[in-house]
């Protein structure tokens, strides 16, 4: 009991601090801002105006919440241990492990507020334009909390043993590769199939394969929670495809987490 | 060992500092034991070791090898730390928070129930000499003294068995560091041990049962102030920091 109520304490310490943060509202702000650009980008393109405001914005709430996920995420942590506030909280009767999952929790908050702000927009912008406001664009922008889930477990993991810089890079570039892990893995058998025998590529073919394999199977399937074209062309996702998704990222941000809670362990404060 | 509030067997701690994480040994093996009831200066120059050593007690640095007990658990350990309060040196806070919200935010964690919170904050305030209406303000405008005395303040809220502080004077005015120095004789007069260190000589042994003096990762002295003096032949603790420092000169 006492290590929820030290979990829940620090999550609303950080949601706290995080809410007063200006650099937040900056990103909504664009984000926003952006979203309603895409009803411009509508008219300009070729495509059915509603089709690319959907499409623009789910995207637009997923790179914003990245941006969110990687400045409170990787800053948050980094500026207790930089400005040394975890001195005086790690002194308290708080395990390390709770100051991790509270900071993530909070964060979390953070970004279900930011996914929830930005996806009222869309459906304000869509009924604005008298777009029609779907189930599956509702599931597209649920599966994005998801995905951002995941990335804001690394921020963390990655803010516990190294500098705000890396680990922004590190957390983004998870971000990317969990987003092509599946095209680059198709792009590699392909070359492989395609290579003649004997040659250079076809010998290393098969090694090169099952490390592409091994770095799909082991970092976050991103791509698995872009449901931008379900929603733009109105196809309805299963409730088990979310079911599966979402025990997916739930049970991934948890083994992040245990893993930045090990490292942390053993940590020295100088 | 049940009287004992801190205990310290051989400890070394080496850690790992600047870009290249170089390897930087603090501590050489140093004992302590500090009983229930004290008031218990630690003093040393700069670079000594005190932080170090009070760090490693506050469980924020792990030791490499020795026995280190706080009221007979290991400070690694959370549990360790429910009767223990600690000031940091330079304390550093959420400066977004006001200073209430930050005291019922430690109050919090430090298990006070929020029905107890308000009348502990009033306490803890009064016994600082801290002015109840710039509790409300932000944190980032606050002067060195006001930090100082919301930092003594959230490290006793629970009223802990155990105070280590960190040069609690360190930055304050005259007036400042009287109001510390008579906080920490109300709380020993309450019970609680006080550990703490300091560079302010004089208050150490205005206000020390005993003192431990740390040269270079090592127990030089411990004891009252009398027993060292007398000890080393010299007048003050001063006088005998100095002597100690200019033999472990190279």
């Amino acid at each position: 009991m006492l290590f929820l109520r030290e979990i829940y304490l620090i999550a609303t310490n950080s949601f706290r601090e995080a809410i007063r943060d200006k650099i937040l509202y900056v990103v909504l702000i664009a984000a926003v801002g952006l979203a309603a650009f895409s009803v411009m980008l509508g008219e300009w393109s070729v495509f059915d105006r509603e089709f690319v405001v959907k499409s623009i914005t789910v995207s637009i709430i997923s790179i914003s919440g990245l941006f969110i996920a990687l400045f409170a995420g990787v800053g948050q942590v980094q500026k207790e241990i930089q400005k040394k506030t975890i001195h005086t909280l790690l002194a308290k009767p708080v395990s390390r492990a709770a100051f991790l999952v509270g900071k993530y929790i909070g964060l979390l908050a953070i970004i279900a507020v930011h996914v929830t702000l930005l996806s009222l927009t869309l459906f304000f912008v869509l009924w604005t334009i008298d777009g029609t406001i779907s189930v599956p664009l509702v599931q597209a922008c649920y599966l994005v909390f998801w995905e951002l889930a995941i990335v804001l477990a690394f921020a963390v993991l990655f803010s516990t043993y190294s500098s705000a810089l890396i680990s922004s890079v590190f957390s983004f570039g998870i971000y990317v590769i969990g987003h092509l892990g599946d095209q680059i893995l198709k792009e590699v058998y392909f070359v492989y199939r395609m290579s003649e025998e004997g040659s250079f590529l076809h010998e290393n073919g098969q090694l090169v394969y099952n490390i592409a394999k091994a770095i799909h199977y082991t970092l976050p399937n991103l791509f698995k929670f872009n449901a931008s074209m379900q929603a733009a062309h109105s196809m309805t996702l299963e409730s088990a495809y979310l079911f599966w998704n979402s025990l997916y990222a739930f049970g991934y941000s948890g083994l992040v987490l245990c893993l930045a809670a090990l490292l942390f362990r053993n940590k020295d404060f100088v | 060992m049940s009287e004992c509030a801190i205990l310290i067997k051989d400890l070394h701690k080496t850690y790992r500092t600047g870009f290249w994480l170089a390897k930087k040994k603090s501590l050489f093996g140093i004992s302590l034991e500090v009983k229930k009831g004290e008031i218990f200066g630690f003093i040393g120059p700069n670079g000594a070791g005190k932080s170090t050593a009070i760090k490693v007690l506050a469980g924020l640095l792990r030791k490499d090898s020795g026995e280190v007990l706080l009221l007979g658990k290991e400070p690694s350990k959370a549990e360790s730390r429910i009767n223990l309060g600690y000031l940091p040196e330079q304390p550093y806070f959420y400066d977004s928070l006001s200073g209430y919200e930050l005291l019922k935010f430690y109050g919090g964690l430090s298990g006070l129930k929020d029905s107890l919170l308000e009348e502990r904050i009033s306490w803890a305030l009064k016994l600082v000499n801290a002015d109840a209406d710039w509790i409300y303000r932000r944190l980032r405008t606050y002067s060195k003294g006001m930090q100082q005395r919301v930092g003594l303040a959230q490290a006793i809220l629970h009223k802990p068995e155990l105070l280590i502080l960190d040069e609690p004077m360190s930055g304050l005015d005259p007036l400042g560091r009287r109001d510390v120095r008579e906080a920490i004789l109300a709380l020993n007069k309450e019970g609680s041990t006080i550990f703490y260190s300091s560079h302010v000589l004089s208050d150490v042994e205005a206000i020390s049962h005993r003192v431990a003096m740390i040269i270079d990762g090592k127990i030089s002295h411990t004891g009252t102030v009398e027993e060292i003096t007398k000890e080393t032949g010299r007048n003050s603790l001063e006088d005998v920091l100095a002597k100690e420092v200019s033999r472990a000169v190279p």
